[in-house]
């Protein structure tokens, strides 16, 4: 069943406020959070969050093309690791 | 594993990993760790020491199919399974603007902004977002860095450093 219309976008209450906090004194520090169910606000563009992935916080850095997204979404709990060097690529965003 | 051919190759990079024979004619279906585009028509990678030109190759939702210049049955080619084809680095195609091999940023030493050492490239992390760096000090400990302008501001591979703004933590 989805959420209930009349209710906004679930987002940790606390979260939101240090985020709103930040964006009233423009300040841009990175915000360590656990919860990975809260959603990309289009406050949040622009800051770092660090996103619990079960082991490790892992740095977010949201965009606008994230809005409406979970958290969570952007940080795998699961990871691949190999030591062969092979053609795989970065880009930076 | 094969092991793989120094004498052929100054720096080996895999380009695939043979997981499977496909169908009775020697077509091999081949997993990319990268994006797979050196996995084209015409190129020659090396599989257990030996140069084999790519006589066909497409993709496939499970990978690449394909053919190998001198195997052409089923049984050979299934021989051939957890083989990796291998070019050597200098034969890599140029990456686009901004983007980068990611074992040629292993490595890299990494200061910040005011030209202190933090650490070196461990890893990099690849996240749906973006990549990360993991960056170890010198007390092996850990630092994660986003792969954006934001926080990576240069990139010199000539000089083999990274330059990169540290997040600031919140403390609450």
């Amino acid at each position: 069943m989805t959420r209930s219309s009349k209710k906004a976008p679930f987002v940790e209450e606390r979260l939101m406020e240090r985020i709103l906090r930040m964006n009233e004194n423009n300040e841009r520090r990175m915000l360590k959070t656990w919860s990975r169910a809260s959603v990309i606000y289009p406050e949040f563009v622009g800051h770092t969050i660090a996103v619990h992935d079960g082991r490790k916080h892992v740095p977010v850095y949201c965009t606008e093309s994230m809005v409406g997204h979970k958290l969570g979404e952007f940080a795998p709990t699961r990871t691949f690791r190999t030591h062969i060097k092979s053609d795989r690529t970065a880009r930076r965003r | 594993m094969e092991k793989r051919p120094p004498d052929l190759l100054d720096d080996p990079v895999v380009i695939g990993v043979i997981s499977a024979a496909h169908g009775v004619r020697g077509t091999i279906k081949v997993k990319a760790p990268g994006s797979g585009r050196h996995l084209r028509k015409g190129a020659e990678p090396v599989l257990n020491g030996e140069r084999r030109r790519i006589l066909a190759s497409r993709q496939t939702p499970k990978g690449f199919l394909i053919d190998l210049e001198g195997i052409d049955d089923r049984a050979l080619a299934a021989s051939l399974r957890g083989s990796e084809l291998l070019l050597d680095r200098a034969e890599l195609d140029t990456p686009d603007e901004e983007e980068f091999y990611i074992g040629d940023l292993i490595g890299l030493e990494v200061y910040d902004e005011a030209g202190t050492r933090i650490g070196s490239v461990a890893e990099v992390l690849e996240t749906p977002a973006h990549e990360v760096l993991i960056v170890r000090d010198d007390e092996e400990a850990e630092h994660y860095v986003p792969f954006t302008f934001r926080h990576v501001t240069a990139v010199v591979l000539e000089k083999g450093h990274v330059v990169v703004r540290l997040p600031e933590m919140d403390v609450e």
